[in-house]
Order: C-alpha cells, then structure tokens, then sequence
C-alpha cells in the first residue's frame, strides 16, 4: 500500500519508527544483549577487552555507603563527571570542574554544596534518570576535555559524535552540538543541534535544530558546515567494531574527541533516534539496504567493512 | 416485517406477547385521552394542567428500558438447543453486567491506541493510560473528567515544582504527590456534594496511581524535552482519552460486544495486523517534511 500522502519520505529513502523498531532494532538487537549498551559499566568493561578507549573510571557508586569513599577514589583529581549508569538523554549528568571547601564547582559555575551533591547521587541511585526507573548505579569519571574542533559552533558542554552502525557498517554520522537551549547537553531533542558528516570525507553537512534545517549555530552565529573531522578512519573503525563487542545490528555508537587522548567512546545506544537523517539530509533506509543488497550475510572484517561503506556513501 | 414484529414484546402474567407498536401507542394514547379531566391532559399534550392550585412537588422518572430487548434475546437463547447458547453475559447478575459490558470495550479502546500511536504518531503519557482516563470519564463526564484531570495534574505540577527543593527520593516523592492527588479528589467531592455535583462526586474512581505518574512525567518531560513537547504529549493523552471515551460510551457497540464477546477475537486480529505495520506515520509527514517533493 503505497500512499500519496507518504510519497515524499518514501522517494527519499527514510526510515520511520515503526520500521526502525519492527525490521531493525527487533530483528538485529537481542534483547539479552541490551544491558551491554543501557549499562554505561558495563559499555566500558566491554570497551577495555576490545582495547577501545573510553573515559577513565575513577569510582562507581553502588550503594549509599560507596558515597563515603568518593573523596579518597578522587584523590587528587579536581574535576571530573558525574552520571548514572543506566541514564538516558545525558540526564542526570553533573560535570564539576573543581573542588573546595564550599563544595563542587560545577561547570556552568555554580557551587553545589556537599549535600546537594549526595543528593544528586542518592536521586541516580534510586533510579530518577535511568531507562526504565529501576535501581541504578553512579559512575564517577575523568571530566572530558574536548578537543577544539568545534569550539565556534558550541556553546557550553561537550559536542559529540553518533555514528549509526548497521551490521557492523558505519552509516550516517552526526556531531550533536550544545546550544544554550540545550543547557550544554549534546541531546537534540532537548535543544542541542545536530550536524551531518560525510562519512566518505569527514566534513561537517547542514544541521537540524528543533526539525529544522539550519546553517549557522543559533548562539555564536558561525556557520556549522565544512568543519574537517580528525581522527574520522579511527572513528569509521571503533564504531564498526561496536558491532564484534555488542553482537547489536542496529546501534547508535557515541564518540567524543578528547584532546589528550584522541576519541574515546562515550557510550552506545541500541535505539538510536532518527533526526540523523534530517542532519544529514538524506534517507536511512536507502543505504541499510544497500548493505543487506551488497552483503545478503557478509562475514566481513571490520576494517573492510569500513573501507566499503567510505567507498561506497558519499552524502548528497 | 416479521423482525419488527418480535422486536416488541410485553409479558402479561407468565406468557410473553408480541405487539405492535403502532397501535399500541394509539391505544395508550386514547386511553389517556379518555381520562383527559382526571390527568390534565389537553389538546397541546401538556401534561399537567391544573387551576387555582398550586403544585408543590412535581416528580418524574423517565427511562429507557434496554434490558427488556437483551432478555427477549435472552429468552430465546434459552430455549437454543445449542449448549454453548447458554454460556451467555446475561446469566450473570445484573449489577455486574454493566461493568462487563465497559471491559469488553476496553480492548477496542487499545486499538484505537494502537492506531493512534503507530499509524498517526500521537505522543501519549504511558501506553493504556489515555483507556484508563476514558473509562474514569465515565463516572464524571466528559467535560468535568477533563477539567479535574488538568487541574490535579496543574496542581500536582506546581507542588512537585516547589518538592523539588527538598530533594526526597524517588519513591517517597512519589508517595507525596499520591497524598496530594488524593487530598485533590477529597476536596473536590466534597465542593460536588455541597453543590450537588455528581460529576465532581465521581471524582474518585479516576486513576490515582495513573494521575500520579503523569504528574511526575510532565514535571520530568518539562524539565528535559521544555514545556511545549509536554504541553504536546498531555494535548494528545486527553485526545485520545476522549476519542477511547466516545467509543466505550457508545450504546450499539456495548451491546454488540455483549452478545457477541467472540468478536474480541477479530479485535484481536487488527492488533496483530497494526503490530506488523510497518509503514510511516503521519506524524513522520511533518517531522520530515524537509524531504517533501
């Protein structure tokens, strides 16, 4: 049944929800295999077997009592992120940025004194930001430090990068950029813009803020477009090998550009949105079948899978 | 004709009676008629008519008496020679029946959710939320339903705003805002009994859990995704609450799935097939409309 009403999304090759959930995500990723991804603990445990860095642990808060050992686990770090395991959406973060008597400094400035902060924990802990509200875990980590690629176009907080893998096949990227509306998260649907990348060249497309197309960040006014990527092969790669750790064939992989440390991996998602596809001003469905069409079962090694997709994906 | 003819009966002593409607009316008609003096009926057909006097209290009862026609199906079930004709809604006792015939319409009201979600794209608090709310409506009104609905979640919204500051846990937090929805309910039927409002007296059997929940989700989907994706998702509960509420209220279909449960099978049935949907939602036509032509 073709309708006209849905001629236009169906011309441009664009995956909707009900085909995202029915013919991707519940037909590539098993359920057992969810924790992996929801869990940001155990993302990282998997992460370190398979020699992806990721941010560095400095604690992680089980229980209420674990609250009392976080000042000898911090030692003589002065800043670092605080957030819980299970959270979605970057809700729930706290970045603090340094330490004193008062209290934690946090990023925006305020001081948040030792009470509120126990109280953030206590509220990670009981479960208010995490996927279904159960009980959830609170992981102390170094604060990242983003390397200054995107500094004209962010405001506040840490850009990052979402690469969605299709059996193992990079295919669409974007880097999420804060915006004051977005109170410095990089979550589009709280207000943070959303830039495509050509995956083939590494170079910053048009951008989606709010559903709509844009060309400049709405804050510091300077164009988003044509921002060169370092470090993308070594991005393409991480994310394909996303799909060997998590056994997942549909997964968002979130990056961020550390400027110490090159990327890390911050954490992956088994049900990544699909405003990519406006970012990147081109259709989801078109290219994963294209692979299914190119590799009907494909028993390809990571890299070559990541020399396929460059070889084969130039964004329009 | 002959369809017409069974459809009204009457019982005189133990035996049942057809008639015709026609002229039974007439004849219902001419025998008040003929005591026009005695009951004060005139030729505009008021009636009560009455001079020098005064009418203290004047009573009505007028209903419509729909049981009459399930029993006469009923009755004739009865003497179905097939033993699964027995197995009937009508052989429990009455005061349940009304409740069954709102159940069996429950499942129609999660398909409508069903097609509003995934064909339309409605954003909704909860799944079954917005049937629950339908059926709550029930006992207050539509239009009271909706007002106590949005005023609680108004109220419950502001007292979380200001919980906030003490920052309670989750469940206790909870647990508060419960208290304050029920305290809500309280206050409202007792303003419903002082003014004889039923509407507002019915208060209680909306869902408080449910009513509870939204609060917390409204208070979160306000802080996360801003008050106008909130304002969106509540918009579109109460819309499909009324649209599941027009449905469970309709007469002709509470009947039908009464008499025929067996149809909860083909309910069934577009559910699986809305299940296999696969295809965009309308919604998807304006969150991509970029892409248009």
């Amino acid at each position: 049944m073709k309708l006209q009403i849905f001629q236009g999304l169906n011309d441009a090759g664009i995956l909707g929800m009900n085909r995202r959930n029915a013919e991707y995500i519940m037909r590539y990723n098993a359920r057992a295999r969810f924790p992996l991804v929801d869990n940001k603990v155990l993302t990282k445990k998997l992460a370190q077997r398979y020699n992806v860095p990721t941010p560095e642990i400095y604690h992680v808060i089980e229980h209420h009592g674990d609250m009392a050992r976080l000042d000898e686990a911090l030692g003589d770090h002065k800043e670092f992120a605080l957030k819980p395991a299970r959270g979605s959406g970057g809700s729930g973060i706290i970045l603090i940025v340094d330490r004193n008597k008062k209290g934690f400094v946090r990023q925006n400035g305020s001081v948040m004194s030792k009470e509120e902060f126990n109280y953030h924990i206590s509220g990670i802990l009981s479960g208010i930001y995490s996927l279904g509200g159960q009980e959830d875990v609170a992981i102390v980590e170094s604060l990242i430090h983003p390397a200054p690629i995107f500094v004209q176009v962010t405001l506040r907080g840490v850009p990052d990068i979402r690469i969605i893998v299709y059996r193992g096949f990079p295919m669409m990227a974007m880097t999420r950029l804060p915006t004051r509306a977005s109170d410095g998260k990089a979550n589009i649907h709280a207000g943070a813009i959303g830039a495509g990348i050509d995956i083939k060249t590494d170079v910053t497309l048009t951008a989606v803020h709010r559903s709509k197309v844009i060309t400049h960040h709405p804050d510091t006014g300077n164009s988003i477009a044509g921002i060169n990527i370092p470090y993308w092969d070594s991005m393409l790669l991480t994310a394909a090998k996303a799909y060997e750790m998590t056994g997942l064939g549909y997964i968002g992989v979130d990056l961020v550009i550390y400027i110490k440390r090159g990327p890390l991996l911050l954490e992956l998602n088994a049900r990544p949105g699909l405003q990519i596809q406006i970012a990147n001003n081109s259709g989801l469905l078109k290219r994963l079948r294209s692979v299914d069409d190119a590799f009907p079962d494909g028993n390809l090694l990571t890299e070559e899978r990541v020399m396929w997709v460059k070889d084969k994906f130039k964004t329009d | 004709m002959t369809d017409r003819e069974l459809l009204f009966m009457e019982r005189i002593g133990k035996r049942w009676k057809g008639f015709d409607p026609d002229t039974r009316i007439k004849a219902v008609a001419s025998f008040l008629r003929e005591r026009e003096d005695e009951f004060g009926f005139d030729r505009e057909d008021l009636l009560i008519k009455i001079e020098n006097g005064k009418i203290l209290e004047t009573r009505w009862s007028l209903e419509r008496e729909i049981v009459s026609k399930w029993r006469l199906h009923f009755e004739r079930l009865k003497r179905s020679q097939h033993s699964i004709d027995r197995w009937l809604f009508f052989s429990i006792p009455e005061e349940f029946q009304n409740l069954l015939r709102i159940l069996l319409l429950v499942p129609l009201g999660a398909l409508v959710i069903c097609l509003l979600r995934n064909v339309v794209g409605f954003p909704t608090f909860g799944i079954f939320m917005p049937v629950l709310l339908a059926l709550a409506f029930r006992n207050t009104g539509l239009m009271y339903g909706i007002g106590i609905f949005s005023s609680v979640v108004l109220i419950g919204y502001g007292a979380r705003l200001y919980l906030d500051r003490f920052r309670l846990l989750l469940v206790p937090r909870l647990s508060v805002i419960l208290t304050l929805v029920i305290i809500c309910f309280g206050l409202f039927a007792l303003i419903g009994g002082k003014y004889s409002l039923k509407p507002l007296m019915g208060v209680g059997l909306l869902p408080i859990v449910i009513t509870t929940m939204s609060i917390e989700r409204f208070f979160i989907l306000i802080e996360e995704s801003g008050t106008k994706e909130a304002l969106k998702t509540a918009a579109g509960t109460l819309a499909v609450a009324v649209m599941a509420f027009f449905i469970v209220q309709w007469e002709p279909l509470q009947l039908t799935f009464f008499i025929y449960p067996e149809l909860l099978f083909s309910v069934a049935g577009v559910q699986i097939l809305l299940g296999r949907y696969t295809g965009y939602r309308l919604s998807e036509v304006i969150r991509f409309r970029v892409f248009k032509g």
